[in-house]
């Protein structure tokens, strides 16, 4: 066997072991393992949703006065709105919002606040303060806060929430990945690779961020749901999705006039909003309770 | 003189992601009242779970002692309940650390530390309290007791943290210490003291020490009898002499830098046991992987620990009770 | 300490700065024009114009600015769209609704989930750990939109148990005098002796008080777990219980003490989101605060109004992270 088919066997047996581990541990948490159930369940049905709707046209155009605010029934699962169009499409069809604007907002936060965060870490003195300093203006207020004002100033449309939750997420990561940077920067082996004169991105990329990933897978599948969270209240004050776009926050917020007569209306979409968001924080939690060091359990 | 603490038959295991290590399987130890025994292995030995489990306070997950007993003055100790334990520690047995820094509350000065416990274990009050503070900080010389009381732990060299330990382990009248690896990370130039410190305390107090390290020149420095442990198993046993000058175990000679197989040897006898695919488990001799003396017997079970003197025992099944195999002991090899 | 003040008091004043700067460009790159909105929807072209002098808006970009901070230091927010009163005199009329609902609300959530977060790392594992971890993390994840919605649902028209709205009923407003000394309702009413505004309080009280608390419950008891479990898994604890202290004594007072700056930094975050909440439920419950003038400004696109609330917003975080920091800052292992 050759040096090389030697290693690369030893590798694969690593990677193995590694995963078997998770696997074990990932077992123990059941709550964990049926929330990854959920989300695959709910990724599906995002991705089909206009296919298995009952009543597609219901999605986004058509109106159906005649048969405006009935209960659920066989016919409307979840029953109509006050356009009569079938809540259970237009709910269905709301998974491919959230899920698709959350993935994008979670993508694009980390794709701006990872960079920055090593940057500054890395190279420390006034790249770092003055990223930094930035950073702390954001994070001084709660996400929805400033979420709220950027998309008010912005004009309300989805679009515009999915960006202010951009602006208003990315500092976080930047904050939690420069910490990790900077602790890691003074390990021997960054040291050592320095030493032989490795350039300084391929330090970055290739030694320390794969050092302090899983802080970020955490706070990341914990954003997903949060930020799903988020832009639904964005809608709900008017300040996100616009009519008809049937987005969970924007239906409960149009719910809220008729919601004395027609209880399902207001009940359903967040019911949707609550088991997706619960799924993404048990699976952030339970991936927390895999990754971290410090609470594994040999 | 003897029975004054004894292990017997003691397993400890661990619950991991691949079903249940045994870590610590300890036929028979004896410490005897007013010596030093020592306990040395390399990393991963079994060490600190041997200290830790004797005060109990082993993490429990995933950790847990699956039998034995350890017999202190006439009582088991495993077989108390929480709060007869916690009687025990730090009264009657007690231990210091590793690492000074971690060991001592952040957020408290180190004043504050001992008085603590004397005050809970004593059920004094403050005054007579901050008394035995001041004796203790005395007792472990360091200087200008009073202000030290007032300092917070990382006002303080590592030195001077790690006789603080010390000082307030012994502060309530212990009469066993448990000293795992306290000179680890401490400066070579300070470990002489900590370690004069540790043998003046225990003849002006009258203790006995249970002083584990993996650095065998020092265990045969501080002790009067030494154990070697290896993968959770003692596999010799004497006093520091016989150690010394005649250390029968591979492994012990191994330790002790006398001439060791070669690279290759070792690498040999590896790829025989893949070869034959040898498990190392509980039914055959725990250094027989890399012993360069085995025999067939060493595959099939594991020895037990034989006699050579009165005093030294041996775990190998090439040492035959009361007598020795003239091979081994030869030491040119 | 006093530089360690000073350095903390200037961060304060150059996040404050940021903040109104950030705001005061975003107005200007609004669509909408702030002066066609003044007059309304049927204005003549003289009359937009006329409010735009009156606004200042024709002065160039800098005096604007200028202007802007000038009369920020005096107070003057500008006057509101919606209602044309000054911004300020909204702010200020509303502000103490908002508060105590805050407040109480927040002490509250910390009552409940403190303790709880303490329980469940004390007893790892166990069932209370497994379902205050689900409880915490379900509290976090529902909308708290929504859960305003059904529990005025259930409480108010299928149990008819609580009202539906405002902070006190109808023939309270109309038939009593309402006690007016720290514009604290429940203050006042018991200040005054009046316990029967005092009762009807509380009855508004709960439903919106639990909407704003349920997500701080479970933020506070999830970071107060974690906290603490790192505490307990350090080297002194370890320690400590070797000397045989008591397990009472080991966790109250060697891991509690250690735990004053996550604790701090728990109570900051969960009235920043106990105030975050508010927005959201206020114009759900009526209930005449701060977030349901903004819930009105925002879908009137009042920026006057937007932007005094912003202000507010960053000056009360400001505030609040100056006193934690002030807190920690007693830890004896923080350098100042």
């Amino acid at each position: 066997m050759s040096k090389k088919s030697i290693y690369f066997n030893i590798l694969i047996k690593q990677k193995l072991e590694t995963l078997k581990e998770y696997l074990y541990l990932l077992k123990q948490n059941k709550l964990t393992f049926v929330a990854l159930i959920i989300i695959l369940f709910l990724a599906i049905i995002a991705i089909i949703a206009p296919i298995i709707a009952p009543f597609p046209s219901h999605i986004y155009g058509d109106v159906n006065p005649q048969d405006k605010l009935l209960a659920p029934s066989r016919v409307y699962f979840l029953g109509t709105d006050e356009m009569g169009r079938d809540l259970f499409s237009r709910v269905l069809y709301g998974t491919r919002i959230s899920l698709l604007g959350s993935l994008i907002a979670v993508g694009t936060g980390l794709l701006i606040g990872v960079p920055l965060g090593l940057m500054a870490g890395f190279y420390g003195g006034f790249i770092d303060e003055f990223i930094m300093r930035i950073v702390d203006m954001f994070l001084s207020f709660p996400p929805l806060l400033l979420a709220m004002a950027i998309a008010a100033f912005l004009g309300p449309s989805l679009q515009n929430a999915i960006l202010a939750l951009i602006i208003a997420w990315w500092p976080w990561y930047t904050r939690l990945i420069r910490g990790q940077v900077v602790s890691i920067k003074e390990r021997e082996f960054v040291r050592a690779a320095h030493a032989i004169g490795t350039p300084s991105w391929q330090i970055m990329l290739k030694h320390i961020l794969p050092n302090c990933i899983s802080p970020i897978i955490v706070q990341a599948s914990m954003d997903l749901g949060g930020i799903i969270l988020t832009l639904a209240a964005l809608s709900f004050l008017g300040l996100g999705a616009q009519a008809p776009t049937p987005e969970w926050g924007l239906i409960i917020n149009t719910s809220r006039t008729y919601f004395l007569k027609a209880w399902w209306y207001s009940t359903f979409p967040g019911m949707a909003i609550f088991i997706t968001v619960l799924s993404f924080n048990l699976l952030g939690d339970g991936l927390r309770e895999v990754l971290d060091p410090k609470t594994k359990k040999y | 003189m003897s029975n004054y603490f004894e292990i017997k038959d003691l397993k400890v295991s661990f619950k991991t992601s691949e079903g249940v290590k045994n870590v610590l399987n300890i036929n028979k130890l004896n410490l005897y009242k007013g010596e030093t025994l020592g306990i040395v292995g390399e990393s991963g030995a079994g060490k600190s779970v041997l200290a830790a489990s004797i005060l109990r306070i082993l993490p429990s997950p995933p950790a847990f002692i699956e039998s034995g007993k350890i017999i202190f003055k006439g009582q088991d100790l495993l077989l108390l309940k929480e709060k007869e334990i916690q009687k025990i520690r730090g009264k009657e047995i007690s231990m210091i650390f590793q690492d000074p820094m971690s060991t001592l509350n952040p957020v408290f000065t180190v004043g504050q530390q001992i008085m603590n416990v004397v005050r809970h274990n004593r059920h004094s009050n403050k005054e007579d309290a901050e008394k035995d503070a001041l004796r203790m900080i005395k007792l472990v010389k360091l200087p200008d007791a009073k202000n030290t009381l007032h300092k917070y732990p990382h006002e303080l060299s590592g030195g001077q943290r790690q006789r603080i330990i010390i000082a307030i382990a012994l502060s309530c009248g212990a009469e066993l210490l448990i000293a795992d690896e306290p000179t680890r990370n401490v400066d070579v130039t300070i470990q002489a003291g900590i370690l004069k410190l540790i043998d003046e305390l225990r003849k002006e107090l009258g203790i006995s020490v249970l002083f584990i390290a993996n650095n065998v020149n020092l265990i045969f420095i501080v002790s009067d009898r030494v154990a070697v442990l290896y993968r959770g198993k003692i596999i010799e046993v004497g006093t520091s002499q016989e150690l010394r000058v005649e250390p029968i175990h591979p492994y012990t000679r191994r330790l002790l830098g006398i001439v060791p197989p070669t690279e290759r040897k070792i690498k040999n006898l590896i790829e025989v046991n893949l070869k034959e695919g040898i498990k190392v488990d509980s039914s055959v001799c725990p250094f027989f992987y890399k012993c360069e003396k085995r025999i067939e017997i060493c595959k099939k079970n594991s020895p037990t620990l034989t006699k050579v003197s009165n005093t030294h025992l041996v775990n190998c099944h090439r040492v035959i009770d009361r007598e020795v195999d003239n091979e081994s002991t030869s030491i040119s090899h | 300490m006093l530089s360690f003040l000073a350095r903390r008091l200037l961060l304060g004043i150059l996040t404050l700065f940021g903040v109104i700067l950030i705001t005061f460009i975003l107005v200007r790159v609004v669509p909408s024009d702030p002066a066609a909105q003044w007059v309304g929807g049927r204005a003549t072209s003289e009359q937009v114009e006329a409010a735009r002098k009156e606004l200042g808006l024709d002065k160039p970009i800098y005096v604007q600015l200028g202007r802007y901070i000038r009369d920020l230091l005096k107070g003057n927010l500008g006057y509101s769209l919606m209602t044309h009163q000054p911004v300020i005199k909204e702010l200020k009329n509303r502000f103490p609704a908002t508060l105590e609902l805050v407040l109480i609300s927040c002490i509250t959530a910390l009552l409940i989930g403190l303790p709880l977060g303490v329980i469940s790392a004390k007893a790892k594992n166990s069932w209370i750990d497994h379902f205050s971890r689900f409880f915490s993390i379900g509290a976090i994840s529902i909308p708290t939109f929504w859960l305003a919605l059904v529990l005025q649902l259930i409480f108010f028209m299928l149990l008819e148990v609580l009202p539906s709205g405002g902070q006190l009923s109808m023939r309270i407003k109309l038939f009593q005098d309402i006690p007016h000394v720290t514009g604290f309702m429940s203050l006042d009413s018991l200040i005054t002796g009046n316990f029967a505004i005092f009762k009807d309080f509380l009855k508004h009280l709960i439903l919106p008080a639990i909407c704003v608390g349920a997500y701080t419950i479970g933020l506070v008891a999830r970071m107060t777990r974690s906290a603490l479990l790192e505490i307990l898994s350090e080297d002194y604890i370890k320690a400590a219980r070797s000397y045989g202290l008591p397990e009472r004594l080991v966790l109250y007072s060697y891991a509690l003490k250690n735990s004053l700056g996550p604790t701090v930094t728990v109570v900051t975050l969960s009235m920043g989101y106990a105030f975050m909440n508010t927005f959201l439920v206020e114009s759900i419950f009526s209930w005449p605060g701060i977030g349901k003038y903004v819930a009105d400004a925002v879908v009137c696109l009042d920026y006057p109004a937007i932007m005094g609330v912003t202000i507010l917003a960053a000056c009360a975080y400001v505030l609040l992270n100056l006193i934690a920091d002030i807190i920690i800052s007693f830890d004896p292992r923080v350098k100042l």
